[in-house]
């Protein structure tokens, strides 16, 4: 069975790279949602076995989901990767401190996050 | 959980009728259970606070109070939050809360005990005592605003004021500013910093649209030109659906939010800062609360929660950024830890579990890298790292094992109601008693023990104890007595359960076992022999199913329940006399200490706490007696058991040396196991064999060894059971034979 990455940003751009990274790995598949709204609808219709989000999204923000995700019963073990940008040091820490499990500040290599997100997905 | 919610449930339970109790859901009890525990505890820590508060009150200089008493009376506070916290008596938690806070910054010198402050806390510690008091009776409780307001206002003199600061004094909990990317920061401290007013809306939509709703909610909230929408932090409403919070910051001279946004029972405005000035306007709203005509939704919600006018803040926004609210956070996050229950402690102790194999992997590693390189530095670096990590988790572990020590009275106040009903029922005057309640055992044996208690007891009634009139003719007290006995011996717990009633008749039983075709005819039987019958499913040696002991449950549940955890019945009586029942267990199953041997090629775990002593011994010390092979230890001949034969296992490479006997017990019954090797001790996590292959003699369990290996768990006490009964054939079979 193949695994789900959730992809969470808002901008067009950002997402398609990250999913068409990540959908080089074998097994992967990957459903994007462009807001915070969007993500949480998509939340319970699928099994996801990762989620990456974007941190800063206009109305509900990546740390939001990152506490979303990290404080509800069914979604808390999936694992979560917040995206940064290079000034967001105070941003990283508090997602991290939220539960977040990994962080990546943009501009980054998508080697390194297929690296691991296939880490995270255990191929 | 609300307070009346809690309250709900306990009132539910109280109304039980007797005998559903020991069948009421678990939860229900555990409810039921913990709310008695917690009133006590409640008071204790009540009564530390007000006696040391007292104390220092009476102190001449309050600079000379000794920092292990505040640091004493912070942890009393401290402990009744987590506490209250948990049962869901959010009132009580938020009060102790305020004394955790006021006693931290007095324990870290940043604050001291002024009259004022020592006054408010002793008003406080009154208000937690009423509080617990209605906690008890299932009652809501005073108000605590009024003493949260006071309590925010004594200590509102702060030195500096952070930004972090005046973003705590929104009052929007804890984690509040952790989801603030820096943007809605910068945002809400320029919000605060010009005055505007700040909103908290809370907002629930349904599961299938909530997408669509906040968008309308927000761009209604933006098309105000005034309205600002700082942050939206979603979570899962209590109600189903979603619950969305949002932080609006509204232009000084814009309309307010609640013309704006007509709160509804869907959403609720609460006022953040100063805007309490605004406070009688919006309490009207809230007593009178008709719906707005044009608005068309129903119901206005905005919670000002102002007590009384003299309690206003400064008119500065610096200062006054608190809001006498509720607490939303800490509700939120209190309904969260509620449902931490037995089973979490389950998981816990599972997850530690794995710990404790990933911990003797990497002992196993750090020996292996000895071995091959020997004392390299690193090499003891990893030993010494091994050696700590296993500290710490056996610590780790220790503890979890204690926090789910629970004493065994728990399950007997349970069944002294039930007993008392049943014995009415029948008639018969018993006198039950306890002895050995404080013996403590894992709670979930504890549970599992509760039924197969309630059924020997009610055995004992029913087919032990004599009528009334019966007793008087035999010369008997007419009260018949039950006694019912717990003791720790070693690790195990024995619990005894002995009736002064008519003793079993074997006689009776080899006759119901003659024409159930479970005896054979002229085969002679030993009083034990005829005993184990009544273990077996559907034997019951009443002419009629009676009332109280045909419920459905037989001593064969009791029997395998019993050996699901590991223990033994053991049966003693005495025609006209009474009978004992003896239930043998361990006080934990989860985690043992075991020896781990080698059997052919087989390996095998013992529970050490079965383990009396090994012996190594050469062939020539084994003598066989009819045919049962025996060692003699010491002045005692001991019976030998070859698991080797007992499971039918291939002969492994030969061995050079000679067997060891490990000397296994339980109770007063002994054995030796013959095996080829011992591999040492080690701490194993029984793991269930699975549906299919639970109920193989012999076995509890499997484990699994640091390197990744699984191996049987020897179940002793099945073990003992098993061989003593084939002893007893063979000697009966001799007997016979003579």
């Amino acid at each position: 069975m193949s695994k789900k990455v959730l992809v969470v940003d808002d901008s067009t751009i950002m997402r398609s790279l990250v999913v068409s990274a990540i959908e080089e790995l074998e097994g992967v598949e990957t459903v994007e949602a462009a807001n915070g709204s969007e993500a949480l609808k998509t939340l319970p219709q699928h099994k996801f076995d990762l989620i990456i989000t974007d941190i800063n999204m206009p109305e509900i923000n990546g740390l939001e989901i990152v506490h979303f995700v990290k404080t509800h019963q069914l979604y808390k073990t999936i694992p979560t990767i917040i995206i940064s940008t290079d000034h967001g040091d105070a941003e990283v820490k508090k997602g991290l401190s939220l539960g977040a499990n990994r962080y990546f500040i943009k501009p980054f290599q998508m080697d390194e996050l297929k690296e691991v997100v296939s880490e995270f997905l255990g191929l | 959980m609300t307070d009346e919610h809690v309250a709900q449930l306990i009132s539910h339970s109280t109304r039980l009728n007797l005998l559903e109790d020991i069948t009421m859901p678990p939860k229900k009890q555990k409810q039921n259970r913990m709310l008695q525990e917690f009133i006590p505890e409640a008071e204790e820590l009540i009564d530390i606070l007000s006696q040391n508060l007292n104390q220092i009150d009476g102190m001449p200089n309050k600079d000379a109070v000794r920092p292990d008493t505040v640091n004493a009376i912070f942890r009393a506070a401290h402990t009744l939050k987590g506490m209250s916290g948990m049962m869901g008596f959010n009132k009580v938690c938020d009060v102790s809360h305020h004394f955790e806070d006021i006693l931290d910054k007095i324990r870290m010198g940043k604050a001291s005990f002024t009259p004022v402050l020592l006054n408010l806390l002793i008003d406080g510690v009154s208000l937690l005592q009423s509080l617990v008091k209605a906690a008890g009776l299932g009652k809501p409780g005073p108000d605590v605003s009024f003493f949260e307001e006071r309590i925010r206002l004594s200590i509102a003199e702060k030195p500096k004021v952070t930004e972090d600061d005046l973003i705590a004094k929104l009052d929007l909990g804890a984690t509040f500013p952790n989801l603030l990317t820096e943007y809605e920061q910068h945002r809400l401290l320029h919000n605060i910093k010009t005055e505007a007013r700040l909103y908290e809306v809370v907002a629930t939509f349904p599961l299938e649209t909530f997408d669509t709703d906040l968008s309308a909610l927000t761009a209604r909230i933006q098309a105000s030109g005034t309205g600002e929408i700082i942050a939206t932090l979603p979570g899962p409403s209590p109600t189903g659906g979603m619950e969305f919070r949002l932080v609006v910051g509204v232009l000084k001279e814009g309309e307010p939010l609640e013309t704006l946004i007509p709160p509804s029972d869907t959403i609720t405005i609460r006022v953040l800062g100063e805007q309490k000035a605004l406070a009688p306007t919006q309490t009207e709203l809230t007593s009178t609360a008709p719906a707005p005509a044009d608005s068309g939704t129903p119901l206005a919600k905005v919670e000002p929660h102002l007590p009384e006018a003299a309690f206003q803040p400064p008119p500065s926004a610096f200062t006054n950024g608190e809001a006498g609210m509720d607490d939303l956070e800490s509700i939120r996050s209190l309904s969260q830890t509620v449902r931490v229950d037995i089973e979490k402690l389950d998981l816990l102790l599972n997850m530690v579990g794995e710990l404790v194999i990933s911990k003797s992997q990497i002992s196993r590693i750090s020996r292996k890298l000895l071995d091959q390189d020997g004392a390299s530095p690193l090499a003891l670096e990893v030993q010494k790292a091994s050696k700590t990590l296993d500290k710490r988790v056996t610590s780790f572990q220790e503890k979890l094992v204690e926090v789910r020590m629970t004493p065994i009275g728990q399950i007997f106040e349970r069944l002294v109601r039930v007993v008392h009903k049943v014995s009415r029922d029948l008639g018969k005057e018993v006198d039950l008693q306890f002895s050995g309640e404080e013996t403590r055992m894992d709670k979930s044996m504890v549970e599992e023990l509760a039924d197969p208690l309630l059924h020997l007891i009610l055995n004992a009634l029913d087919h032990g104890l004599e009528d009334t009139q019966k007793r008087i003719a035999l010369g008997k007290p007419a009260t018949g007595s039950i006694m019912v006995r717990a003791s720790q011996q070693g690790n195990h717990v024995v619990i005894e359960v002995e009736d002064d009633g008519q003793g079993i008749n074997t006689e009776k039983i080899y006759q119901k076992g003659l024409s159930k075709g479970l005896v054979t005819q002229g085969k002679q039987y030993t009083q034990n022999e005829l005993i184990r019958l009544l273990f077996l499913p559907g034997f019951s040696t009443k002419d009629q199913v009676s009332q109280v002991s045909g419920r459905g449950v037989g001593m064969d549940v009791v029997a395998k329940n019993i050996s699901k955890l590991s223990g033994m019945v053991d049966v003693e009586t005495v025609l006209g006399q009474g009978t004992i029942f003896t239930l043998t267990l361990p006080i934990t199953l989860v985690i043992i200490h075991a020896l781990i041997v080698k059997v052919g090629k087989e390996t095998f775990a013992i529970p050490l706490s079965s383990v009396l002593e090994s012996l190594m011994i050469s062939e020539g010390d084994i003598k066989t007696i009819e045919s049962q092979e025996i060692i003699q230890l010491r002045e005692e001949t001991l019976m030998l058991v070859r698991l080797k034969d007992l499971f039918s296992l291939q002969e492994g490479e030969k061995t050079s040396g000679n067997p060891y006997v490990i000397v296994v017990g339980l109770a007063e019954k002994r054995m030796g196991l013959v095996v080829d090797d011992i591999r040492g001790q080690q701490e194993v996590v029984i793991k269930s064999l699975g549906e299919d292959l639970k109920n193989i003699d012999g076995i509890s369990g499997v484990t699994e060894l640091g390197d990744g290996k699984l191996i049987l768990v020897l179940d002793i006490a099945s073990l003992i059971q098993e061989v003593t009964e084939k002893r007893e054939e063979k000697t009966t079979e001799t007997g016979a034979r003579r």
